[in-house]
C-alpha cells in the first residue's frame, strides 16, 4: 500500500508537470497569437520598411559638340565607391574587415578611408562617396564580395573625357564633387551629397542644361543595404542635354598654335586671343595659354599635380581672356576717340599738332610713344598712327591745341557704355570686371587727389585703367558691327538627348551705344588706315597680307623695367566683318610686333578656310 | 512475451522528432538559401545528422536502458572529463569555449554532458526515492549538479546551465522530493540575486538589461531580438510561403538558422505553422511524460522525466526568445535548430524515453507476477 500511495503522489508530481508543459505552451501560443494575429500587420509594416527604399538614379550627364559636330565632351563608363553610411557595421571587427577589404580592392589607407567614412556617419541616410572612378578592375573585385561589405554600392558613375585636353581646358573646364561650401544649398535642388557638379567652364555655365534630372526608383534591399530588386521605376531619370558651343575647334586650334609660337618666340609667360563673330557675339576660339589638361581635374586631381597647377608662374588655371585685367593701352583710344567725336570735343577734321611731348604747368611731361612726334594729324590720322598727345589733348584738354577735352566723367561713362568696368556677361567663373578708375576711387583706395595726367593716362588706355581682353574684344565689336554692345555667347544651341532642339542660338544685345554711323566710319577708316598707311602702326607688320584688316595695337607700359603687354585687336575683312580677333601677350613687347602677326594669322586662317 | 514488448513502443517518439528535424532541414534551407548560390553545406548536414540520430535513437532504446543505471559514475565522470577538456584546450566561438574537436569534427560536449547528468541524477534520485530518504537524495544530486554547473559557468555558457538546474528541478519534482525543498531551492537565487548579478558576467548581464529594452540598442545587440519579432509579426496567419519570407531571404533576420529559426517558422508558414510547431513539441512534450507513467522503475521514471524536462525548457527558452518573451539566451531549438552535437543528442535523449518504453513495462511483470493481478490493474489504472 505503501509502494501505491507513492506512486500516486508521483503521479501528482507528473502531472503538474504535464500542467506545467501545458502552461507553457499556452503562453508561447498566446504571444504568437499578439504578435502575428492582434499586432501582426504593424510587423508586416515593418517588414516592408526594413526591405523596401526609395533611391535616386543618377542622369547621365550630357555631351557637348563644337559648331561643326565635333565631340568635345564623352562618357567613358566608370564606377564609384558609395557608401550609406546608416548600413555600415557600426565599429570593431566587422568594419575592421571591411575596411580592409576595401583597402585591398582600392589601393588605398585604411586610415584615409575610416576618416572618409567617419565624415559621412554625421548624415547616415545620404550617399557618401568614398571613391571615385575606380576602374572596371577594382569594381569587378568589389562587386564579387558585396555580400561582406555592408553599405557599400559600386556605382556606375561614368568619367568625363575632354578630347582635346589642354586645347579647350579653360573653356570646357571640368567636374567634381560638390564643394562643401555649396553643398546646403546644392542639396535643396535635388542634389545629393555623391553628385558631381560642373565647377569650371562650360561644366559650370551649362550645369543646368548638362545635369539632366535624377530618377527615383523603388527597389528592395537586403539587411546590408544591396538592392535585390528593382519594384518600380517612380520617376525615369531624364539624361541631361547635348550643347553645342559657337566654338569652332580648328580655329581654336590654329590660334593656339600661332598664340604659343610667339610665346615660344618671345618668351613671354602668357597671352590669350580671343575669336568673335562681331554681329552676334558668338565666340569662335577663345585661347588662353598656357592652357591645362582638364582630364586631370575629371579624374580627380592628385594634390601633388594641383600644387604644380597652382604654383606654376604661368598661371595656369586662370583663364586670361576674362580673368586677366591689364591697361588696354592704345586698344582703349577707340573708345575715346567715339566719346570725343560724339561729345563734339574735337572735329574731325581739327589738327593736332604732335611734338612728341605735352608738357603740363605743373612740371609733368607726357610724352608720345614716338618720341620725334607724329607733327598735325586730325581723327583718322591719330588713330591710324595711335597718336598718344593727341588722344591726351582730347581726353584731358590741351590748351595749346585749343581742346578742352572730355571730362573724366565723360570717358568713364562712355568706357561704361564700350562694355569696360562690368563683367560681360559670357558666364564663365572666373570673369573680371576691370577697372574705370574715377576721382572717388582714387581718393578711397589711394587717398590721393586726380590728376590731369590721371585723365591723360586714361585716354591711351594707361594707368589705373584695367581691362580683360574679352572686354577689349567686344568694345572693338561695337566698332565693328555698327554699334551694338552683345554679350558674348559660348553655346549655340542647346537640344534634348533625343535630339529635339530646346534653346537656339540668339544675340544679345546689351546696348546699342550712341555712336553715330558717321563717326562709326572715322573710327574704322583710322582702324583700317593703321595697317594700309605708311605711317600706320601695323603696317610695317601686317602689309603683306592679302585680307583686308581693320585693327588696333596697344602696347601697355606696367613699368620701366620689364618689357610691355602686347595687344592686338581687330576685324576682317574691313567693310564686311566676319571675325574679330583680340590678342594679348602679357609682357611681350610692341603690340604691332607680337600681338598683331598672331591676330591676323587667325583672322586669316578663318576666313580663307573656315567661315562658311 | 517479446511480441507483447514491441507494442510497448511509442510510436510518437520516432515520428515527432524525425518530422521536426525534417522541418528543420527545410528551414535550414530557406534560412541559408542565397539566390544563385550553391545549397549551404548545413541542409546536407543536418539531414545527415537526422538520419544519424534515427539509427542512435533505435539503438539507445535496444539498449536496456538499467543498463546506464549501474554505469552512470562512468558517464558522470565523461562529462567531468569532457567539461575540463574544454576548458583547457577547446575552441572559442562566439565568445564561449564550447567546442572541442574529436577526429576533426568539432562538437560540443556540454549537449551530451546534459544526457550523463540525467543519468546520474537519475540514479542518485532513485536510489533514495525509494526509500524515503528524500532530503539526503536531494542533497546529493545538488553535489552532483555543482561540478557541472560551474564547469559550464566557466566556458561561460548560462543557457547550458540554466538548462541543468531545470532539468534537476524537473527531476527532483517527479522523484517525490517534498515541495518545500524545492520552493526553498528556488526562492534561495531570488533571495540571493543581488550577490548574483554581482557574479554574473557582463555579457550575462547585457542579455538581461537587453530583454529588458530592446530597443535602446536599435542597431545593436537588440537588433536580433526586434528583428525576430517582426519575422514572426510580419507571417500573419498564413506566413509568406516557404522561401518567401523577406525577413529571412534579405537577412534582416540573423542567426536565423540556428537560434533564430523559429522566426523563420513564424514568418514563412505563419501562425498555423508555428502553432503546429508547437503542438507537435507538446505532443513530444506529453508523449514523454507518458512513458514516465508507463513504469513503476522509479529509475526509468526519472530518466525520461529528465528528458522531458531539458526538451521542455529548452524549447520554452528558445521559442520565447524569439518571441521576445526571454532574454536573449543562446539555446537551440530542439530539431529544427542547425546543430549537429544537439541534434544527435536529443536524438539519443529520445532513444532513452524509448527504452523505457520497451523496457520498462518488463518490470512491471518482474514484480507483480499474475497472482496479484488486483495490483498490477490498479496501477496499470494509475498509469
Amino acid at each position: 500500500m505503501r509502494l501505491l500511495r507513492g506512486t500516486e503522489s508521483d503521479t501528482r508530481r507528473v502531472a503538474m508537470l504535464r500542467g506545467a508543459a501545458l502552461a507553457s505552451f499556452g503562453v508561447l501560443g498566446y504571444q504568437l497569437w499578439n504578435l502575428q494575429i492582434a499586432n501582426g500587420p504593424g510587423y508586416r509594416q515593418r517588414a516592408e520598411h526594413n526591405r523596401l527604399r526609395q533611391i535616386t538614379t543618377k542622369p547621365l550627364r550630357g555631351l557637348a559638340y563644337d559648331r561643326n559636330g565635333h565631340q568635345l565632351v564623352r562618357n567613358v563608363p566608370n564606377f564609384s565607391v558609395v557608401i550609406r553610411p546608416a548600413d555600415l557595421p557600426e565599429g570593431g571587427q566587422a568594419l575592421d574587415d571591411m575596411l580592409q577589404r576595401l583597402s585591398l580592392a582600392l589601393e588605398l589607407g585604411t586610415e584615409t578611408l575610416a576618416e572618409r567614412i567617419e565624415a559621412g556617419r554625421a548624415h547616415p541616410y545620404e550617399p557618401l562617396r568614398v571613391q571615385s572612378y575606380i576602374g572596371r578592375r577594382a569594381a569587378l573585385m568589389l562587386e564579387e564580395q558585396r555580400h561582406l561589405l555592408p553599405g557599400v554600392t559600386i556605382l556606375p558613375t561614368p568619367i568625363r573625357h575632354y578630347p582635346d585636353g589642354a586645347l579647350l581646358g579653360h573653356l570646357i573646364g571640368y567636374t567634381s564633387l560638390i564643394p562643401a561650401d555649396r553643398l546646403e544649398s546644392l542639396l535643396l535642388q535635388q542634389y545629393e551629397r555623391d553628385d558631381v557638379i560642373g565647377r569650371s567652364g562650360l561644366e559650370a555655365v551649362a550645369e543646368a542644361d548638362l545635369r539632366g534630372s535624377p530618377g527615383r526608383m523603388q527597389v528592395e534591399v537586403d539587411a546590408v543595404g544591396r538592392t535585390v530588386n528593382v519594384l518600380d521605376t517612380l520617376v525615369e531619370a531624364q539624361p541631361g542635354h547635348t550643347v553645342i558651343l559657337t566654338v569652332d575647334t580648328r580655329l581654336q586650334e590654329a590660334a593656339t598654335r600661332f598664340l604659343q609660337q610667339t610665346l615660344d618666340r618671345t618668351g613671354a609667360l602668357n597671352g590669350a586671343a580671343i575669336a568673335m563673330v562681331p554681329q552676334t557675339g558668338e565666340i569662335l576660339a577663345l585661347v588662353s595659354l598656357p592652357s591645362y589638361d582638364n582630364n586631370l581635374f575629371a579624374r580627380g586631381i592628385s594634390p601633388s599635380d594641383y600644387q604644380r597647377l597652382n604654383e606654376d608662374p604661368r598661371r595656369p588655371l586662370v583663364n586670361t581672356a576674362i580673368a586677366g585685367q591689364y591697361p588696354p593701352g592704345s586698344t582703349f583710344k577707340i573708345v575715346v576717340a567715339a566719346a570725343a567725336l560724339e561729345e563734339r570735343v574735337v572735329h574731325p577734321d581739327q589738327k593736332v599738332i604732335c611734338r612728341g611731348r605735352i608738357d603740363l604747368p605743373s612740371g609733368h611731361v607726357f610724352r608720345d610713344w614716338l618720341p620725334s612726334g607724329h607733327g598735325p594729324l586730325a581723327m583718322v590720322d591719330a588713330m591710324a598712327q595711335s597718336c598718344d598727345v593727341y588722344f591726351y589733348s582730347v581726353g584731358g584738354g590741351w590748351e595749346p591745341a585749343g581742346i578742352r577735352g572730355l571730362s573724366t566723367e565723360k570717358l568713364g561713362s562712355y568706357a561704361q557704355l564700350f562694355g569696360f568696368g562690368t563683367p560681360v556677361g559670357l558666364g564663365l567663373p572666373g570673369e573680371e570686371p576691370g577697372l574705370i578708375p574715377t576721382p572717388a576711387w582714387k581718393e578711397h583706395i589711394k587717398g590721393e587727389p586726380w590728376y590731369l595726367g590721371d585723365t591723360y593716362n586714361i585716354s591711351i588706355g594707361q594707368g589705373d585703367l584695367l581691362a580683360t581682353p574679352l572686354q577689349v574684344l567686344n568694345a572693338m565689336n561695337v566698332i565693328a558691327n555698327g554699334g551694338t554692345l552683345y554679350r558674348p555667347q559660348l553655346v549655340l544651341e542647346v537640344r534634348d538627348a533625343e535630339g529635339h532642339p530646346r534653346q537656339s542660338f540668339e544675340p544679345d544685345a546689351i546696348r546699342r551705344v550712341p555712336v553715330t554711323a558717321r563717326n562709326l566710319a572715322l573710327i574704322q577708316q583710322g582702324l583700317r588706315q593703321s595697317i594700309t598707311s605708311p605711317d600706320g602702326t601695323t603696317y610695317a607688320a601686317l602689309k603683306e597680307h592679302t585680307l583686308t584688316i581693320a585693327g588696333k595695337t596697344g602696347t601697355s607700359e606696367v613699368s620701366q623695367t620689364v618689357r610691355p603687354h602686347a595687344w592686338f585687336v581687330g576685324y576682317a575683312p574691313a567693310h564686311n566683318p566676319v571675325i574679330s580677333v583680340v590678342v594679348f601677350v602679357q609682357h611681350g613687347g610692341e603690340g604691332s610686333r607680337v600681338a598683331a602677326p598672331v591676330a591676323a594669322d587667325i583672322m586669316n586662317v578663318y576666313v580663307r578656310d573656315l567661315a562658311t | 512475451m517479446e511480441e507483447r514488448r514491441w507494442r510497448n513502443l511509442d510510436p510518437w517518439l520516432l515520428l515527432l522528432p524525425v518530422g521536426l528535424s525534417g522541418l528543420g532541414v527545410a528551414m535550414i534551407l530557406s534560412a541559408t538559401n542565397v539566390p544563385g548560390a550553391e545549397l549551404a553545406p548545413e541542409v546536407g548536414a543536418h539531414a545527415v545528422a537526422t538520419l544519424i540520430g534515427v539509427v542512435l535513437l533505435v539503438a539507445v532504446t535496444l539498449i536496456d536502458y538499467r543498463w546506464w543505471r549501474s554505469l552512470w559514475w562512468i558517464a558522470y565522470l565523461l562529462a567531468i572529463a569532457f567539461l575540463v577538456f574544454v576548458i583547457v584546450s577547446g575552441e572559442t566561438r562566439y565568445g564561449a569555449q564550447r567546442w572541442v574537436g574529436i577526429a576533426g569534427i568539432p562538437f560540443q560536449p556540454s549537449e551530451f554532458v546534459k544526457l550523463a547528468c540525467i543519468i546520474a541524477l537519475a540514479r542518485i534520485l532513485a536510489d533514495h526515492a525509494r526509500d524515503g530518504r528524500h532530503f539526503r537524495g536531494f542533497a546529493l544530486s545538488l553535489i552532483l549538479l555543482a561540478p557541472l554547473l560551474l564547469l559550464i559557468y566557466q566556458q561561460p555558457d548560462l543557457a547550458t546551465a540554466l538548462v541543468l538546474v531545470a532539468t534537476w528541478l524537473g527531476m527532483t519534482l517527479v522523484a517525490g522530493v517534498p515541495l518545500w525543498m524545492l520552493i526553498a531551492s528556488l526562492l534561495a537565487p531570488v533571495v540571493a540575486w543581488p550577490l548574483i548579478w554581482r557574479f554574473l558576467r557582463d555579457y550575462m548581464r547585457q542579455r538581461i538589461m537587453l530583454f529588458l529594452s530592446p530597443d535602446s540598442d536599435p542597431l545593436g545587440a537588440g537588433y536580433n531580438m526586434i528583428q525576430a519579432r517582426i519575422s514572426i509579426g510580419s507571417g500573419g496567419w498564413w506566413g509568406r510561403g516557404l522561401g518567401e519570407g523577406t525577413q529571412t531571404q534579405l537577412s534582416f533576420l540573423r542567426v536565423r538558422h540556428t537560434d533564430f529559426i523559429f522566426a523563420v517558422v513564424g514568418e514563412e508558414l505563419g501562425f498555423f505553422g508555428a502553432v503546429g510547431v508547437l503542438v507537435a513539441y507538446a505532443w513530444l512534450i506529453l508523449r514523454c511524460l507518458a512513458a514516465v507513467t508507463s513504469t513503476t522503475d522509479v529509475f526509468g521514471r526519472l530518466l525520461a522525466t529528465g528528458v522531458a524536462t531539458m526538451l521542455l525548457f529548452e524549447i520554452f527558452v528558445n521559442v520565447g526568445v524569439n518571441l521576445g518573451l526571454v532574454p536573449v539566451a543562446g539555446i537551440p531549438l530542439p530539431f529544427l535548430s542547425y546543430g549537429r552535437s544537439a541534434l544527435l543528442a536529443n536524438f539519443l535523449a529520445l532513444g532513452l524515453v524509448q527504452s523505457v518504453r520497451l523496457y520498462g513495462h518488463r518490470r512491471r511483470y518482474d514484480f507483480a507476477p499474475t497472482a496479484q493481478l488486483p495490483l498490477a490493474a490498479r496501477l496499470r489504472r494509475a498509469g
